[in-house]
Formats: structure tokens, C-alpha cells, sequence
């Protein structure tokens, strides 16, 4: 069990609350003045909750917190002054001036996310709490949030799927009082954060959070419990907020007597006041310190007034990883208890995916895989046999909770894993966007490249399947749309396998997607690796150029083998990673042939065939002899009934129509 | 020390100078509301971030932008 803090312990945290107080007095003055422009959430009053629980954690235990966070920041040891040049974006800042004050990271102290959005960080808490479980180091997590952030899907997913995997994580609520500006009574019915533990099977624990004592022992035995391989527990520390939401927040929805009676609890001073009676502190060490914190805190803030902004080369840097970096483990191959076909057997699309994630979890230990149903081959059957083999830790069985899988794949990755998260279908995108498009594809960016977030997502699309509108949708459009994710889709087994292989050993979030009416197509196995962002010549021809991918592509194989009789070489030019794009491959062809048509089973309104049509022709306009056409799917749901959801997926005969239409166009 | 029209939220970009809550000249406190000023969105008092005499530039009634000179602070 957990020990009495010690004298010099209860003294550092004194030493915290007053360096917190002092810089945000310190960034409140600059921002009255003029000379700091940010929206500031000050985290004045809370001062205790960050004191107490850092006190009870290792160096190297994780932290997770949110855009109320300068306190925790503080407390876990983020030097100063690459935070607040984080805070006023300069160069020397944390994320080298591109994430800001909202998303600060730094993983020397084990702060590995500052996120903006409210919940968020638990699942992705989550994840690294199960990176450190497996690593063995005994290290636990901390996801600090507020009590407006147990009203969202993220708290309950996360705080669930910790419970069922008895994660070493402590979720750590600082119940101030408010959710932006509406007061706890208006947004829960229970009389405690900490009851909702219930509802997970883990403990909760409701403190005063201006005590900085009582954090710390409540943490101090979440933490044991943690390392101990318990499980979760919910530590509620009811405490306030003294500055209101933002800056320059009125407060008019707060009755000023309980405002009043509220700075009465101020902690920093009733701290140390505690001290000077302990006899731990004189007056005059307190004042000391407290004058040692100002000083400190308003020479580094004007220091950091003074610092450059990031350079114009920044802009673009840390969106991906560099390239090659990821070449060294692209070469570890050598899977021994793995049976890769020869290039005499034909196996399917399927069992090529199975035979990539065999090779990998075979090959690197840091590889694991989560989803729905997976232990038991998932949905069709492509995990298969995989956690017999690897062991269902490493293959493992999520509850129903895209937001808890996907930030838990983001959470493994920022802690050193290889996540293969699977969402069962793509349309289900929609539960879990929040983890792909603003945690997996910004992390690296706005850490100035400090958490990148190496994972992949497998997900299928049932279109043709006759399953209706909800299972249906190639949505690959609202993640190549998203800067920082990379969208990966094959067409043969052989792709299947070697571009698999490739988003696993990629430093970047990948998202996989496997059409399912292409699952049991077969095909010889070519062992040579794969690089994302090398398109395909799947069929040579001199007259047109079909550029495709995923399924689609055998369509215009069968397409360009029908005109060869009409005398059209069709070539059929097979993207396979949408991003990074062969945008060379695109324009070498198509400058070849001189007329392209895109073909893809998305919608074609907004799809990534626009994209593709519009750069072809910004780089080929007085080259290309008719207009680029798009085949896709019509602007619908895809609908039910066989007859409708033919007619609206893009067939041959539309192919076809197009391909003639541009064969004969003559301006 | 400079005080200038501060940024308040996340879009503001101008504020109209309200009022004085001092006079030209006074000797102000760390934490005093110095100036009411009011945006489309909101109207908000603003602290001074100094203590010792405030010499006003800005004008009542007029607007300002964010990083516009409004006053100066001579501390000791």
C-alpha cells in the first residue's frame, strides 16, 4: 500500500502550486496587456489536483491531459520554457509552435497528449496504458479531464474498455464545477463523478481536490492498484475554477457568493497555510518561494515574448514522417514459423491480409491487434487462427467501442506498439473520426514530430453485398482529405499482402480498406515488398487511361479486354495507396495515353476521383485530347434491393460509355 | 509598460474603448479594471497586468484593433 508523504514531497508540491499560480498570473497579465494573444483556459484553482496527483507518479508514468492543462503540464515536469513558447507559438516551443497552447506534448516527463477535445484523450489513455502493460515497466497512465468530459461517448468507452482489460490507467476527473458554462448540476443527475465507476466495475473515489494531500494519497493508491495489474480506478478531486472558461470569461452564469466563498478554498494559499502550520514552512520560506515562482515565471514569459516564430519551412514538416524513416524495419523480414506461399498457389485476398498480420506479429513483437470479434476470426474471417497462434493479448477482443478502439490503437502507438485496430465496417467511420482525423493524423504535427502515432486500421466495405446503405460506403474521401493519414487499398492478394506489410512498418496512421466482394479473389503470392505511394500498372495500353483501385480494378481489366476487339489498348493503372499519391505514375501515364477516365466505387460527388481529375488536368491541360471523365457511384445511399444497388454502383457498362465517349471525343 | 487592445476569445479582431475606469494620470493597482471594452460579442473589464500610474492614449468611444496602444503603465 501507499506511504505518508514525506516533508520535502509536501513542500515540492507547495513549490508546484506556487509555479502554476505564478505563470498563469504571469499569462493573464500578458494577455490584459496586449502583448499575448491566446485563448487562455486558465487552470487557477486547481492547482492542488496536479500537485497531488504528480506527486504520486514515476518520471516515466504516463500523462494524458487537456486543454485545461497548464498545471498538469507543470506538475509532470514540462521544463517551462518550451511550454509556454508552445502556448504563444514560437519555434522553441514544445511542437515547435504548431500545436499550441490546446496540444502540448512531451514525452521526456511522459506527457505524450494535451488534446482539445473534450474526452478524447481516455481511450487513447487507454492505449498507452496497455503499451506500458505489455512492455513490463510497470509504468501506469494518468488521463486527466474534467467533469464535463464524463457526459461523452469517449469517457464511457474508455473507462469500460479499461475495466474489461484491467488497463493500469487512472482516470483522474478534476470536477471544477462547470462544462464550459453550464454547472455540474445542470449536466449530471448523480451527486459524484466517482459513482459512475460503478457502472465499469472499478473504484471510485471522491477527494477534495484543493487538498493537495488527499490527491495524492486517493492517487497514490490507484496508482498501487495499477502497477499491482488490478485495473482502472476513477478519482474524482472536486475542486474550482476561479478564472471562469477562457479568458476574459465573465462568470455571469456564477452566482458570486459561491464565487466568493470559492476563492475562500483557494488553494495555494490554504496550502501554505497548512505548511507554515506543520511547521514544515516559515512565512518568509513561503514568500520565498512564491517570489522565486514569479520571478521565474515572468522572466521566462518574456523571454519567450521575445523568441522567433517557427520558419516558413515548418509549415509542412512533421505532417508525415520523413521519407525513409521507416526503412530499417521495412527490411525485417525473416518469419520462420510463417508459410508464404509460392508463386504456384493461388491464395485469396482473405488469406493474403492473414498471412501480412501473421508475418508481422510473427516478426516484431510490438505488433498487436484489437477489434471486434477478432480472437474469433472477425467478420470475415481474416484474423483467423491468429490469436490461437500469437495469444489473445495480441489478438484482442474489443467491446462494441469504435471510439475506445481507435483511441486505443493511437494510445499503443504514441507508447511504442504497432497497433492493427479493426472498425468492422467503414460506414462505422462516423463513431470514431474524432481518433483517425484529430488525434492519429495531427499527433505528429503538432508535436513539432515528438508523438508520432505508427498504427493501422483494417476496415471493410460491403458495397455489392446487398447489406443496405449502412454497410456499404468506400468513404475514402474523408481521409484523404484529412492531412496526416494515409489511405491504403488493394486489389490482388499479392497487394494485399506486400502493401500490408508496408502500412504495418509505416511511422504514420494507416487506414486499410478491404472491399469484401474482393476478399475471396485469388492470386499468386510476389514476395517483393511494397512501398506505399507506388501505383501499379496492372494492364499496359497505349490509348486511355483507367486509373482505379481496390476492386474496381478487375472491372476495367475485363472493360480493356472487351475494347481490344474495337482496337483500344485501355491501360489500367492501379493507385493502390491514395495517400501518398504516384502522382509521377498518374502523369506519366495519362501524359502517355493523353485521355484518362477515373473509376472508383465511391459516390462520385466530392470523391477522390475529383481530386485526381483536377490534378491531371492542372499539370496536363494542353496535353490531354478529351476531358478526364469520373465513373462512380450515383449520389445516393446505397440502396437495398439488387436491381438499385447495381444500377448505382459504378458497373462495366458506365466504364464502358465513358471509355467510348472519350475514345471518340474530338473536341 | 505597453498596454495594448488584448485578444479576448477565440475571433476577435477589434473592441470599441467603452470607457476609463480611471483617470489619466491615477496610480492603479495589479488586478484594478482599468477600461470596459465592448465587441460584438461581449463587453469585458480588463485588469491592469502592473501596478503604479496609468497614462491613457486611447480615446473613449473609439475603436480599436487587437494590438492597438491604449495606455501605458509606469511601474515602480
Amino acid at each position: 500500500m501507499t506511504e505518508a508523504v514525506d516533508d520535502a514531497t509536501l513542500v515540492q508540491m507547495f513549490e508546484t502550486m506556487a509555479l502554476v499560480a505564478a505563470t498563469d498570473d504571469a499569462l493573464r497579465a500578458a494577455i490584459s496587456a496586449g502583448s499575448a494573444t491566446l485563448a487562455y483556459y486558465s487552470p487557477r484553482g486547481q492547482e492542488a489536483v496536479a500537485a497531488g496527483f504528480a506527486a504520486a507518479l514515476r518520471p516515466d508514468d504516463y500523462l494524458v491531459t487537456t486543454y485545461r492543462g497548464l498545471h498538469d503540464q507543470i506538475a509532470k515536469g514540462v521544463p517551462l520554457r518550451p511550454l509556454l513558447a508552445e502556448m504563444l507559438g514560437k519555434a522553441e516551443g514544445t511542437g515547435r509552435g504548431k500545436g499550441g497552447p490546446m496540444h502540448v506534448s512531451w514525452p521526456d516527463v511522459g506527457l505524450m497528449l494535451t488534446t482539445g477535445v473534450v474526452g478524447s484523450g481516455l481511450p487513447i489513455a487507454a492505449g498507452l496504458a496497455w503499451a506500458a502493460a505489455r512492455q513490463g515497466e510497470g509504468r501506469v497512465t494518468v488521463a486527466s479531464f474534467g467533469d464535463g468530459a464524463t457526459n461523452i461517448g469517449a469517457f464511457h468507452e474508455a473507462a469500460n474498455l479499461a475495466a474489461v482489460w484491467g488497463l493500469p490507467v487512472i482516470f483522474l476527473c478534476q470536477n471544477n464545477g462547470y462544462g464550459e458554462h453550464t454547472a455540474f448540476a445542470d449536466h449530471l443527475r448523480v451527486d459524484h463523478v466517482a459513482q459512475r465507476a460503478a457502472a465499469y466495475g472499478m473504484p471510485g473515489v471522491t477527494v477534495d481536490g484543493n487538498d493537495p494531500v488527499a490527491v495524492h494519497d486517493a492517487v497514490s493508491v490507484a496508482v498501487a492498484r495499477a502497477r499491482a495489474g488490478e485495473g482502472p480506478t476513477l478519482v474524482e478531486a472536486v475542486t474550482y475554477r476561479l478564472f471562469g472558461h477562457v479568458f476574459g470569461d465573465r462568470m455571469t452564469y456564477v452566482d458570486p457568493k459561491e464565487l466568493e466563498a470559492a476563492w475562500k478554498r483557494e488553494p495555494v494559499t490554504r496550502f501554505r497555510q497548512t505548511l507554515v502550520e506543520w511547521g514544515l514552512l516559515s512565512e518568509a520560506d513561503a514568500a520565498a518561494i512564491e517570489e522565486r515562482s514569479a520571478t521565474t515565471a515572468a522572466a521566462t514569459l518574456a523571454e519567450v515574448l521575445e523568441l522567433p516564430e517557427p520558419g516558413a519551412d515548418e509549415v509542412l514538416t512533421d505532417v508525415v514522417a520523413p521519407a525513409g524513416a521507416d526503412a530499417t524495419k521495412r527490411t525485417a523480414r525473416a518469419a520462420t514459423k510463417v508459410v508464404v506461399p509460392d508463386g504456384s498457389v493461388e491464395v485469396s485476398v482473405r488469406s493474403a491480409i492473414t498471412l501480412a498480420l501473421d508475418e508481422a506479429l510473427e516478426s516484431d513483437g510490438r505488433v498487436v491487434l484489437l477489434g471486434e470479434d477478432i480472437s474469433d476470426s472477425g467478420v470475415f474471417g481474416v484474423t483467423k487462427g491468429l490469436a490461437a497462434k500469437h495469444g489473445a493479448d495480441r489478438v484482442r477482443d474489443t467491446p462494441i467501442s469504435e471510439q475506445a478502439i481507435v483511441g486505443a490503437a493511437v494510445g499503443a502507438a504514441l507508447g511504442g506498439l504497432r497497433p492493427v485496430a479493426e472498425v468492422m465496417f467503414m460506414d462505422f467511420l462516423g463513431l470514431c473520426l474524432d481518433q483517425l482525423a484529430n488525434h492519429a493524423a495531427k499527433l505528429r504535427y503538432m508535436s513539432g514530430g515528438l508523438t508520432p502515432v505508427p498504427m493501422v486500421l483494417r476496415t471493410a466495405v460491403g458495397g455489392g453485398l446487398q447489406v443496405g446503405a449502412q454497410h456499404s460506403q468506400m468513404l475514402e474521401a474523408w481521409l484523404t482529405h484529412v492531412p496526416g493519414l494515409k489511405v491504403v487499398v488493394p486489389s490482388t492478394p499479392s497487394d494485399a499482402r506486400g502493401l500490408m506489410a508496408a502500412c504495418i512498418a509505416d511511422e504514420d496512421p494507416c487506414v486499410f480498406i478491404e472491399q469484401v466482394l474482393l476478399l475471396s479473389r485469388k492470386g499468386v503470392i510476389d514476395s517483393t515488398p511494397i512501398e506505399l505511394g507506388v501505383a501499379d500498372i496492372k494492364r499496359p495500353g497505349a490509348d486511355v487511361t483507367v486509373v482505379t483501385y481496390g476492386r474496381q480494378v478487375h472491372q476495367a481489366l475485363a472493360v480493356a479486354d472487351a475494347l481490344t476487339s474495337k482496337g483500344v489498348e485501355v491501360e489500367v493503372l492501379d493507385l493502390r495507396s491514395l495517400v501518398p499519391l504516384d502522382e509521377a505514375a498518374v502523369l506519366e501515364s495519362v501524359g502517355r495515353t493523353r485521355r484518362a477516365v477515373i473509376l472508383h466505387e465511391a459516390v462520385v460527388t466530392g470523391g477522390f476521383g475529383a481530386e485526381l481529375a483536377a490534378g491531371i488536368s492542372e499539370a496536363l491541360f494542353g496535353r490531354l485530347v478529351a476531358p478526364v471523365l469520373r465513373v462512380g457511384a450515383l449520389p445516393a445511399p446505397l440502396p437495398y434491393a439488387r436491381g438499385l444497388e447495381r444500377l448505382a454502383l459504378p458497373g462495366p457498362e458506365r466504364l464502358l460509355e465513358a471509355l467510348e465517349w472519350v475514345m471518340a471525343y474530338e473536341g | 509598460m505597453l498596454l495594448r487592445l488584448p485578444k479576448i476569445g477565440m475571433e476577435m479582431t477589434e473592441a470599441v474603448l467603452a470607457g476609463w475606469l480611471v483617470d489619466d494620470g491615477a496610480t492603479v493597482v495589479k488586478g484594478q479594471a482599468l477600461y470596459e471594452m465592448e465587441t460584438d460579442k461581449v463587453t469585458n473589464e480588463i485588469e491592469s497586468p502592473a501596478a503604479g500610474r496609468l497614462r491613457r492614449i486611447a480615446q473613449e468611444g473609439m475603436t480599436y484593433q487587437v494590438g492597438d496602444p491604449l495606455a501605458e503603465i509606469d511601474e515602480d
